[in-house]
């Protein structure tokens, strides 16, 4: 299988504080993976990195492409839609995507916006958080790319929503291209997940196939995944 | 559908095929939903549904047709032995939480009796409510 | 990749609504000031003309503030920096859509201008009643559009200077931000504003100076025109402050997390 996704060596410092070092990851194509980690771990970080907003060093390659704007050409990110004013249509951020992105594909966008119960007519504000994160993975899903991010889409909101946007990654997510799910929460998500990777101590600590650890360990993943933490101080 | 996140999920996916098969929700020579169906059914990943599919194929128990999807098989006896593997394995459950009971075979058998007749007494009883 | 002309008309949409907000707010004004006035029986043809030139300023300042700040905003924006077009033509873009948009405020305002001083036209006459005989000594009507065109270019090159400048202090003070630690940003970016600021004064005033200087030596006295050392000046630094723009928008400068 190609790989859809090499990071290698990959640093990334702020404020004179290392928030991530020593990044390795290589994702194969037609994945589903859980990004893990707790708050602040570096996960919105990472993808950042990957979509080129945050400016690190080391070798980010997508798809064969390893150029900041190449990069954008193969990745579809959870964007929190800050660019749009309040009183913005449904209908005209779609436009926008429509115009801004060459594969973005508005019949997809009709299916995903009616699987998800969205009014073009409504307005941002107005829309509830559950909603507002429906419309981000609509937007995002109706991209017709090789990698996609979604940020913590998930947190805060209602379980039907919840339910509605995992029901839509696993009915449009293409079958050769690969998502990388950011969560914090993992038990909602494990059984969708082909694979995880955790985020700790500044770096990728576990890169593993769900299946493997309940084969093998005979853990949940949850408990697979708290368990890291427990034995974390003794590693430090 | 609810899984146990202890069990690799193909095997729980396998489990709930192979019941529907033995109960006859799935007839012999039915066409299974596409793979893509099966997940959001399932509410599981499209790649672990393929495996526990894939397995299945190899069992001999589906069987698989280019560019048509897969089918329940014809082969009635093999769906026989699969019921009496199922049968079994309950029966091996069973029988191991009684014997760490420190019950003998006998009573284990005759407990089991015991609790078939109360069980079905019970069933007549609510019937006549 | 993005096509520019898609990115353009969709980077242009919400300024040109912005745009509009200023012309109502402006027709607004003037109608309050007009209908006042009529309370108080004071008014005549000639008054929208005065009232517009009297607060004209206003929405030309308004409307740049704005433009600036959608400049800033865009690129410091995820919704924006995720699309796939290279930075440097980003950057041209969103400077290029807030001049488009700035100039239709421009015409706008010169068509109020027309528009009320039609309507003025008569009794002003009576008002200016010396000023035609001072204005016919300003040689032909050639001049006037020619001075015209000049003060047009140079306002579009002051336009582009300012907003560059503006995203230099930006882009600077933010790329610095992610090197130093936290409790010594604010100093670092007072003394960034202050020294930016400074410099591109003290670049467009010694630029000037110097080039007017070699040209009329060069020319040998005869007489250069000014104003056209002055834009080329500005064109220049505007062109070095760009490239140090993309530079650093490229290189550091981050979109905003939430």
């Amino acid at each position: 299988m190609t790989a859809i996704l090499t990071i290698e060596s990959l640093k990334y410092n702020r404020n004179q504080r290392h928030i991530l070092h020593d990044v390795q990851l290589t994702l194969a194509g037609g994945k589903v993976v859980g990004l893990l980690g707790a708050n602040g771990a570096g996960k919105t970080t990472l993808m950042r990195l990957i979509t080129g907003s945050a400016k690190g060093s080391g070798a980010i390659t997508v798809s064969g492409s390893s150029t900041p704007v190449g990069r954008k050409q193969h990745v579809s990110f959870t964007d929190h839609l800050k660019g749009f004013a309040p009183n913005q249509k449904i209908s005209r951020i779609e436009q926008f995507y429509d115009a801004v992105y060459p594969d973005f594909d508005s019949q997809r966008y009709q299916e995903l916006a009616q699987f998800l119960d969205l009014d073009g007519q409504q307005k941002l504000a107005a829309l509830s958080k559950g909603t507002r994160e429906k419309l981000i993975i609509a937007l995002t899903l109706s991209r017709q790319v090789d990698l996609y991010l979604l940020d913590e889409p998930f947190s805060g909101i209602d379980s039907m929503s919840r339910k509605k946007i995992i029901n839509s990654i696993i009915r449009w997510l293409p079958d050769t291209a690969t998502l990388l799910v950011s969560d914090h929460y993992v038990s909602e998500i494990a059984p969708i997940l082909d694979e995880i990777v955790v985020v700790k101590d500044q770096t990728i600590v576990v890169h593993e196939e769900t299946e493997t650890i309940r084969d093998q360990k005979h853990m949940d993943i949850e408990t697979y995944y708290e368990q890291l933490y427990e034995g974390g101080t003794d590693n430090d | 559908m609810e899984f146990d996140d202890k069990v690799p999920i193909y095997l729980q996916i396998k489990q709930v095929i192979y019941h529907e098969m033995v109960t006859g929700k799935l007839k012999p020579g039915e066409q299974l939903p596409a793979v893509r169906q099966l997940a959001l059914d399932l509410t599981v990943n499209v790649n672990t549904v393929q495996r526990a599919l894939g397995t299945m194929i190899a069992e001999g128990f589906l069987v698989s047709q280019r560019g048509r999807g897969n089918f329940v098989t014809e082969d009635q006896p093999k769906i026989a032995t699969l019921k009496q593997q199922l049968v079994q394995e309950q029966l091996a459950t069973v029988y191991h939480e009684l014997h760490a009971l420190n019950l003998s075979d006998d009573e284990i058998i005759t407990s089991v009796q015991r609790y078939v007749q109360q069980r079905g007494n019970q069933d007549d009883s609510h019937l006549n409510d | 990749m993005t096509k520019s002309w898609a990115l353009f008309k969709q980077l242009s949409w919400p300024r040109f609504v912005l745009m509009n907000w200023v012309v109502a707010f402006e027709l607004l004004m003037l109608v309050i000031s007009g209908l006042w006035q009529a309370i108080m029986g004071d008014f005549h043809a000639y008054t929208p003309f005065f009232t517009l030139c009297g607060f004209m300023m206003i929405p030309g300042v308004v409307s740049l503030v704005m433009l600036a700040v959608q400049n800033e905003r865009t690129v410091m924006t995820e919704t924006y920096r995720l699309i796939p077009i290279s930075d440097w033509k980003l950057y041209l873009l969103n400077l290029g859509a807030s001049l488009a948009n700035q100039i239709y405020l421009w015409l706008v305002q010169g068509i109020l201008f027309g528009i009320t001083l039609l309507i003025g036209y008569n009794s002003l006459g009576k008002v200016f009643n010396g000023v035609p005989e001072g204005l016919s000594q300003l040689n032909s009507e050639v001049n006037l559009v020619q001075l015209g065109l000049t003060a047009v270019v140079v306002g579009i090159m002051a336009l582009l200077l300012i907003w560059s400048t503006i995203s230099l202090v930006h882009f600077v003070t933010n790329a610095a931000s992610s090197f130093l630690p936290r409790f010594r940003q604010g100093v670092v970016n007072v003394i960034i504003y202050i020294g930016v600021m400074l410099i591109a004064l003290r670049l467009v005033s010694a630029l000037i100076g110097g080039l007017s200087f070699l040209s009329s030596q060069a020319i040998n006295g005869g007489v250069i025109d000014n104003m056209w050392v002055g834009v080329a000046v500005m064109a220049i630094v505007i062109l070095a402050e760009g490239a140090l723009n993309v530079w650093i928008l490229s290189k550091w400068v981050e979109p905003k997390l939430d």
